[in-house]
């Protein structure tokens, strides 16, 4: 079975360029259009990798990572932020939160496989 | 970017897909703005406000919108600035704000043809927004940083093996990674040995079972390059303790046949100290046991080194089948074969070369000088067979630096240079001894104790430079300190102790200094067990003489003493100075040869067996060589004196007539010639008669010798 | 993780199948620390293991070591299946020599001999 991953970002251009990006690379891609969305997602399935941005209008990405923490299922999960530039107080946030990595947009599609392909063999 | 991905990956795609949404965020930008206007500490429209153009900045980029990313970002930090309390919204704020968002609509209007933009009116703008950040604001000044090139640039890098160590967080599980994922990467990067070190995982009351007690020990060999380890950590470096050091793996390659003993390995990965192992009485037992049970180490260093042992012998073998495969071994005797073979056909061709001009037939010269060219190709090209770089020995030289300097307590760096120059092999095989007794006398003699450079204001580390180049049939080696230069005043008085000179001798800096290569002179006021043993030098001098090279010296007190040895490419031609006496021919080397001189018999004056000839004022000692071998025939009344120059004493030789310059193939002698003091080979001239080449810094030893005997 | 566990004397024999990961360390450890505190002697053994982690490495390094300090016994089997020889290969567990005296010989993570 494919290995899948959830893209929670409110910008569809970030989730279709995520999306475009992994076709043809054997991952099986879901998109949310934020941690609500994500969450209802999450109930029908196991991810096994979780993308995240970081400034979304409903919840705070910081605040998705923690409650992903939370739960049994993802306490152990990877999961990558979305952040604009290398902003070490946002980052460590993250961190503290649970984030396992981050990609530093924009980001070009060979530089999402690389980070996603750390986490997934 | 794999083919597949290239198909699936169209920018412009994507840049249709976003076209919908990128009005949309210039929408909400502008509603976002009015309200704001009229509702300026309202914090939530000032997130919307920002929201608005992160986005905008984030996946305009990710379309390739570089202008709009960057003008985005622009105002974005003016945006930042007021969402930290360092900057109140204010009317020309806003009003400069939206005039942005018509910039940014002008700009995606451009990028979907829809209309034009002014990118002098962007850049006031953003010109404009700058004024209003507080002074040395720096939250956001950084630009967003362009994702790196696709299409990298393979760099040819060298093979270098570092050690290291990798403590994830206890709670790196918890953090969504796997440590065993790093370990897989490194594994990816080169030949790599892990060791896991469990000396910290505790017992099961203690063992919180989803933490992480473990870390690594790693040793990586790959051509990949620091950074590239360095990014196999980027995720973990934070949470992690991460140290990378590459470490000198050459030393131990080229340190001989036999691995690195385990205890060595200890120390030089900082687990043990020297004095741990000094006097060490291991028994029948393993020395690793030994010293965990004496609680020297700990069983999991142990284990590393034990690793690390097998890495450097693995590397050895390999290296050994790279260099096999890449090359044929084929016995000495065979190589010296082809190159006395060669000798002789240069001697035939001499010979055809001249028969063809005697015969002065056309045909026969353009023949002949077609074999000279290809004989003399086939020399050069045999020639360089035999030789091998410089840095086959160099390398040896570290190890015997870091050793010394260890037991001496000193500081020293080994520099070396020129390392693939290239020189016969006989001559690097007599190098060796030299070379090393010269770098011991550096570290021993030359540089000074840590705390006395310090204090002369050196830095610490002494270096050494050991440097190799090709200058013309030469190739001058050099080696050189910083440290405190040899003392003019101890061997003089060192010099008249052992009877050397007298009292009334005035002798040059440059004069003093050779006196060194002297026999039995040894400066060190104590003996030590490293370069004092009353043989100094002298050996030095000894060697190099036999490679007919030459040795030089210049020192400075307090900075440093440079000695600069010039040897001959091959020790299988040279260039030749072709002599006569009576029906028999000398060759002396052309490098050591100064002058020519007539000399008459009136002229000759001797007393008491001493021959000396005027030159210019100098007195210049000569000998006969006719006297020397025992030439038969009666002495011309006109002899010509070949004056040679070794180690800054000039003595002239008597031939009865100069031939002149003479590509010379050395042969070893005859039977019949073996044990004749002052004769170094023989050589074939082109009419076939045989020429001795003179071992001149023999025969001016004995000059030497007779001088002071008489003194 | 499916576990199984049964009591043979004073031997608790426990069989583990399924994956060995993270996720079941916690109750993988609950098993064998009551399995230690009921026997003087622990079988583990292993069957069809899927997934496994560092941290079920890590849990029987531990496990062993509480037994040796204790006088008890830990045996385990199994661990030659694939996915472990493979775990304990890329986690860089093999060691020459058992970390105490009394695990000289019977450490799980022995190099076999002749396979280097």
């Amino acid at each position: 079975m494919d290995k899948a991953f959830l893209v929670v970002d409110d910008s569809a251009a970030i989730r279709q360029l995520v999306t475009l990006a992994v076709k043809g690379s054997g991952y099986d891609v879901v998109t949310a259009s934020g941690p609500k969305e994500a969450l209802s997602l999450l109930s029908s399935r196991k991810f096994d990798l979780v993308i995240t941005d970081l400034n979304m209008p409903e919840t705070d990405g910081i605040e998705f990572i923690r409650m992903l923490r939370g739960m049994t299922d993802y306490k152990f999960t990877p999961i990558i932020m979305l952040t604009t530039e290398v902003q070490d107080a946002k980052k460590r946030e993250g961190r503290a939160a649970g984030a396992s990595g981050w990609i530093v947009k924009p980001f070009s599609a060979e530089q999402i496989l690389d980070v996603v392909r750390r986490f997934l063999a | 970017m794999s083919d597949d991905l290239n198909d699936g990956f169209d920018l412009n795609v994507l840049r249709e897909m976003f076209k919908a949404e990128a009005y949309e965020l210039v929408a909400e930008l502008e509603s976002a703005l009015l309200a704001l206007d009229q509702s300026p500490q309202d914090k939530d429209l000032i997130g919307r406000v920002f929201r608005a153009l992160h986005t905008i900045k984030g996946s305009g980029g990710a379309c390739g919108f570089e202008d709009i990313s960057n003008f985005a970002h622009e105002v974005e930090a003016v945006y930042d600035a007021i969402r930290n309390d360092q900057l109140a919204v204010t009317k020309e704020i806003i009003n400069a704000t939206l005039a942005a968002r018509d910039q940014i609509t002008a700009l995606f209007n451009r990028h979907y043809n829809l209309g034009d933009a002014q990118d002098d009116a962007t850049e006031q703008v953003a010109v404009q927004l700058r004024r209003f950040l507080p002074a040395g604001y720096v939250g956001k000044s950084k630009k967003p940083k362009p994702a790196p090139p696709v299409v990298v640039v393979p760099e040819v890098r060298m093979q270098a093996t570092y050690r290291i160590r990798f403590r994830p967080a206890h709670n790196i599980f918890q953090l969504g990674t796997d440590p065993g994922r790093v370990l897989e990467e490194l594994r990816g990067l080169g030949s790599c040995k892990i060791v896991a070190q469990l000396n910290e995982i505790p017992g099961l009351d203690g063992l919180e079972a989803e933490q992480c007690y473990v870390y690594w020990d790693i040793i990586l060999t790959t051509d990949r390059g620091l950074d590239a380890i360095k990014d196999v950590f980027i995720f973990v470096e934070d949470v992690s303790e991460v140290k990378i050091e590459q470490f000198d793996v050459d030393a131990l390659l080229s340190g001989g046949e036999e691995a690195q003993r385990l205890g060595d390995i200890l120390v030089e990965r900082g687990d043990l100290r020297p004095e741990d192992i000094k006097g060490l009485n291991v028994g029948q037992k393993k020395i690793g046991e030994v010293l965990v049970e004496k609680g020297l180490v700990q069983h999991d260093q142990v284990e590393t080194a034990l690793t690390e042992q097998q890495h450097v012998r693995e590397l050895r073998r390999e290296r050994q089948k790279t260099e096999e495969m890449s090359s044929i071994r084929v016995a000495s005797p065979k190589l010296d074969k082809l190159v006395d073979l060669v000798g002789e056909l240069v001697t035939v061709q001499a010979r055809l070369s001249q028969a063809s001009l005697i015969a002065n037939d056309g045909t026969f010269i353009s023949i002949a000088e077609e074999v000279e060219r290809l004989t003399a190709e086939l020399r050069d090209n045999t020639m360089s067979i035999r030789m091998l770089p410089i840095g086959t020995i160099f390398n040896k030289f570290k190890r015997v630096a870091r050793d010394l300097s260890q037991n001496l307590g000193k500081a020293v760096e080994l520099v070396m240079e020129g390392t693939e120059t290239e020189l016969d092999k006989t001559v690097i095989e007599k190098l060796h001894d030299p070379l090393v007794h010269l770098i011991r006398n550096c570290i021993d003699h030359g540089i000074e104790m840590p705390g006395d450079r310090v204090a002369a204001g050196k830095p610490r580390h002494g270096t050494i430079h050991l440097s190799a180049v090709h200058s013309g049939a030469h190739v001058l080696i050099t080696i050189s300190d910083d440290g405190g230069g040899m003392n003019t005043d101890s061997i003089r008085k060192k010099a008249l102790e052992k009877e050397l000179i007298t009292p009334e001798d005035s002798l040059s800096e440059k004069e003093l200094f050779s006196l060194v290569l002297l026999p039995g002179f040894s400066t060190a006021s104590q003996v030590t067990d490293v370069s004092g043993r009353g043989v100094g030098m002298d050996v030095v001098k000894q060697a190099i003489d036999a490679l007919r090279g030459t040795i030089d010296i210049e020192s400075t007190r307090g900075a440093g003493t440079t000695i600069t040895l010039s040897l001959p490419l091959t020790l299988a031609i040279i260039d030749g100075f072709l002599t006569k006496i009576g029906g028999g021919y000398f060759v002396f080397p052309l490098s050591l040869v100064d002058e020519c001189v007539e000399l008459k018999a009136s002229e000759e004056r001797s007393a008491s067996g001493r021959t000396l000839l005027p030159v210019r004022g100098e007195l210049v000692p000569y000998i006969l060589l006719r006297d020397r071998f025992a030439v038969e025939g009666a002495r011309p009344p006109i002899e010509q004196v070949v004056i040679v120059k070794v180690d800054a004493l000039r003595v002239g030789f008597v031939v009865d007539h100069i031939v002149g310059g003479h590509q010379t193939v050395i042969k070893s002698l005859g039977k019949m010639y073996k044990g004749v003091e002052g004769l170094s080979g023989a050589t074939i001239l082109g009419d076939g008669s045989v020429a001795l080449i003179l071992d001149v810094p023999k025969l001016v030893q004995g000059v030497e010798r007779e001088e002071t005997g008489i003194a | 993780m499916n576990i199984k566990q049964h009591r043979n004397g004073d031997r608790e024999i426990i069989s583990v199948s399924g994956a060995a990961t993270v996720a079941e360390a916690a109750s993988l450890k609950q098993v064998l620390l009551s399995a230690f505190q009921q026997a003087g002697e622990v079988e583990l053994t292993f069957e069809a293991i899927g997934d496994a982690d560092l941290t079920v490495l890590q849990l029987l390094c531990s496990a062993h070591r509480s037994a040796a300090d204790h006088g008890k016994k830990l045996v385990v089997k199994g661990l030659d299946q694939e996915p472990l020889v493979r775990l304990i290969g890329q986690m860089g567990f093999t060691r020459h020599v058992g970390c105490r005296e009394t695990t000289r010989t019977t450490c799980f993570w022995l190099c076999k001999q002749g396979a280097h």
